[in-house]
């Protein structure tokens, strides 16, 4: 398999509300992969190009101890059978520690809260930074995402034009660890010109999925990307995985413009894949 | 199997500390750009060459000169009370462990005082750039008046002032670039407005030539010593951000001389600088109360929003820029000082918890910066109303309020070390003699100032009731510090009660 297992899910977590949507999200991910939870609370530190006057000395300390209780209560959410560990860390920016966290712990995917799904994508700089740098995929937890048991859908985004994208290989495999269904989503606005797909012909994928049953292949078609996100029944515990724009670095993530606007409106978490190191070679066997 | 729950909490490379970069890895350079940007030579000489001049007339250079040496003494001591104790709370932190609470608390809130005055000063001087700006670039006089009526002024004021509380809250940053930039403005700007009056004087189309004599650089030649002081108290605010060039770290590459050399490059530049523009304003405006003239009441508390347009023609529209952003930049800095000192004071009980509350959205005091905007735009809007030199009254209150916390400062510092003060030469000098020298100086200052504030021709002139204005405010900001300490006393006394001892925070 070309694709990682997902063995570390790291959260990146602050204390605030769209936090516990992230932490929310983690648990669930971690649950159904039976993976390991990472906490990761980055201090931010000032640059010295920051300096406030008068001075007043390092709040870090106290920031720290603040991060403490917010680790302390997140913990105290997580259910007794999922291994976790926390990590509180100093860096120049969030995103910046983020980065190097998930790097440094390996981690297999990394969780944020985000605010998406009525209409807006949060302002956290930190997020905006990691979708488009962050080297592992990172999963946007709706606002007021709460913890379904299970993720039991993996929905994945693949491009009309490119039926044998890296996501149709990523869907595969993570639904097999997740043990959840999969299905494949196609998007097209009516601005975009007409679709060139044949649903019926969707990817191909029996090996090692979940289920025995032929892929349901979802076209997705709207006056708008808007629209076209609303005609899909979202199911509840499910996700979308989508890949990076071409602008991506190879084995880093960036948004694109089609994704960023389907994630304005979506009401379930989203997984931005990083580039594959060789899109063009075929998935290794 | 269960991993152990205990948090892991990184300890950073030996070279990131409190400020993630060291000054090591800034070079002087950088911490020169640091500590002139903290200073901002712009607004500041905008905003006290006038009521120096009020005070000491033509020997304004040397005052600068002067005043630079108690600052100088007071900032060895803080920069040993740094490398001591350098978690947040300084003055505070300082004054309560040497002092105990009470001292403690009341430094605490000189420093407060200070920063709540400048804020106002700062935004002040701001509004009045902005409308000459926008007057200059549009070429419509009428705009520049527009600062004059106090319900246009006080709203703008108030609009900044907003929008520098919402930028700390947020922990947005000045980049690197941005500071090179803004600070190469300022003192190229500020060179060309020196220039262009040393032009203008030897062409003779100056105001008011004044032939540069030796005189003025002579501190003994001051008239009296109550103008002397009050011309210290100003100077110290002239130099108010230099320190932070020693206070920065230092623990990095095996580097001890760069934050020495660093803080030696500021001065130079700062005090080539302030003495450059001060001749060249001298020279070409001499100190008469004629219409440009440094002796000029209505011209004092703001003298560049004056002087530039004779000066330097159809470019003064680059000094009104030159201050705007050297007033942004520093109502920014500024406005993260008191929130994060109220953090400390909240958070080792002097306040309630609720100036310790971290927001955890962008890790700043959110409350504790609320309070402190909606303190210092009260203060504005009163004293604009009440009175019409309020930029002049709130840097000579201001100067005060230094000279108290930083002599309260020095003062702990020398009573913090006597142990260990004997153990060398340098120890000696650094944590007793200079600290020593430095605070009682500026509390003799401090208690000069108070005395001659009663006079009410002082400074601006303002007055309530036969008593100088910069007085009474003087005495309401310390009353109301004295009831509100007592106040606290009485809800959280545990502060008061017990000795303060700074608390070990898990290392970052």
């Amino acid at each position: 398999m070309a694709e990682k297992t997902i063995r570390r899910v790291a959260v990146g977590f602050g204390g605030d509300e769209r936090s516990l949507d992230a932490l929310a999200l983690g648990i669930a991910l971690a649950r159904s992969a039976g993976a390991r939870l990472d906490l990761i609370l980055v201090i931010r530190q000032d640059s010295a190009f920051k300096q406030e006057y008068p001075p007043v000395g390092s709040v870090v300390g106290i920031i720290a101890e603040q991060a403490q209780q917010w680790i302390a209560e997140a913990e105290a959410v997580i259910p007794p059978e999922i291994r976790h560990h926390s990590h509180i860390r100093p860096a120049g920016s969030i995103a910046e520690g983020l980065v190097s966290a998930v790097q440094e712990l390996d981690s297999d995917v990394l969780v944020t809260g985000s605010g998406i799904g009525f209409g807006r994508i949060m302002t956290h700089p930190a997020v905006t930074a990691l979708l488009h740098s962050s080297p592992v995929p990172v999963a946007l937890a709706p606002a007021g995402y709460r913890a379904n048991t299970q993720i039991t859908d993996v929905m994945a985004a693949v491009s009309a034009a490119h039926p044998d994208h890296q996501v149709t290989r990523s869907g595969e495999s993570w639904a097999g660890q997740l043990g959840a269904a999969l299905t494949f989503v196609t998007f097209e606005d009516k601005e975009s010109g007409p679709a060139r797909h044949d649903a019926g012909k969707g990817p191909d994928a029996d090996a090692g999925t979940a289920s025995a049953e032929p892929i349901k292949h979802i076209l997705a078609t709207g006056r708008t990307l808007r629209h076209a996100v609303g005609t899909v029944d979202w199911p509840q515990g499910g996700i979308l995985l989508i890949g990076s724009s071409p602008l991506a670095r190879r084995r880093h993530i960036f948004l694109g413009m089609t994704a960023a606007r389907v994630l304005s409106h979506l009401p379930i978490p989203m997984v931005l894949l990083p580039r594959d190191p060789d899109t063009s070679a075929p998935a290794a066997r | 199997m269960r991993e152990p729950r205990s948090t892991d909490i990184q300890t950073p490379d030996r070279h990131t500390h409190s400020k993630g970069l060291s000054i090591g890895s800034i070079g002087a350079l950088g911490a020169v750009v640091i500590g002139v940007s903290t200073i901002a030579p712009a607004y500041t000489l905008s905003g006290a060459l006038g009521p120096t001049a009020s005070a000491v007339g033509d020997h304004l250079p040397a005052v600068l000169i002067v005043g630079f040496i108690p600052m100088l003494l007071v900032a060895l001591g803080y920069r040993q009370l740094n490398r001591a104790m350098p978690d947040a709370g300084t003055t505070f932190t300082w004054a309560s462990k040497a002092f105990g609470p009470w001292i403690g608390w009341m430094g605490s809130w000189g420093l407060l005082a200070a920063t709540i005055l400048v804020l106002s000063n700062l935004a002040g001087i701001a509004v009045d750039f902005f409308y000459l700006a926008i007057s200059q670039i549009t070429g419509v006089d009428s705009i520049a008046e527009l600062t004059r009526n106090v319900p246009i002024n006080v709203i703008t004021c108030v609009i900044f002032m907003a929008a520098a509380a919402y930028v700390s809250y947020r922990g947005m940053e000045t980049t690197k670039t941005v500071q090179y930039v803004l600070v190469s403005f300022q003192v190229l700007v500020l060179l060309w407005f020196a220039v262009a009056a040393f032009r203008q004087v030897s062409a003779g189309s100056a105001f008011d030539a004044t032939a540069f004599s030796w005189e003025w650089f002579n501190p003994f030649g001051i008239e009296s010593f109550s103008a002397f002081s009050a011309g210290i108290a100003l100077s110290v605010f002239i130099y108010w951000g230099w320190d932070v060039v020693l206070t920065m770290n230092e623990e990095s590459r095996g580097t001890t001389t760069t934050p020495g050399r660093a803080a030696i490059l500021t001065i130079l530049v700062v005090v080539s600088l302030y003495t450059i523009v001060t001749l060249g304003a001298l020279t070409f405006a001499g100190v008469s109360d004629g219409e440009f003239g440094l002796g000029n009441p209505d011209i004092q508390e703001n003298v560049f929003a004056a002087l530039a347009g004779p000066v330097m023609g159809p470019m003064a529209i680059l000094m009104s820029l030159a201050v705007l952003s050297s007033s942004a930049a520093s109502l920014q800095s500024t406005m993260i000082s008191p929130a994060r000192t109220m953090l400390a004071m909240g958070h080792y009980g002097a306040l309630n918890r609720k100036y310790a509350q971290v927001s955890p959205r962008y890790q700043t005091p959110a409350y504790a910066t609320v309070v402190a905007v909606v303190i210092a735009s009260v203060f504005y809007v009163v004293m604009r109303i009440i009175s019409e030199n309020v930029l002049w009254d709130t840097i000579t209150t201001l100067g005060m309020m230094v000279c108290f916390y930083y002599g309260i400062t020095a003062l702990a510092c020398v009573w913090y070390f006597r142990g260990e003060a004997t153990a060398s030469a340098g120890d000696f000098f650094n944590k007793l003699l200079a600290p020593l020298v430095g605070g009682i100086l500026l509390l003799i200052f401090f208690f000069q100032t108070i005395w001659d504030s009663m006079d009410p021709d002082y400074g601006s002139g303002s007055e309530i009731g036969g008593v100088g204005l910069v007085f009474i405010l003087g005495m309401l900001v310390f009353s109301l510090g004295i009831a509100a300490m007592f106040w606290q006393h009485h809800k959280r006394p545990e502060f008061f009660r017990r000795r303060f001892e700074t608390t070990e925070f898990p290392t970052l």
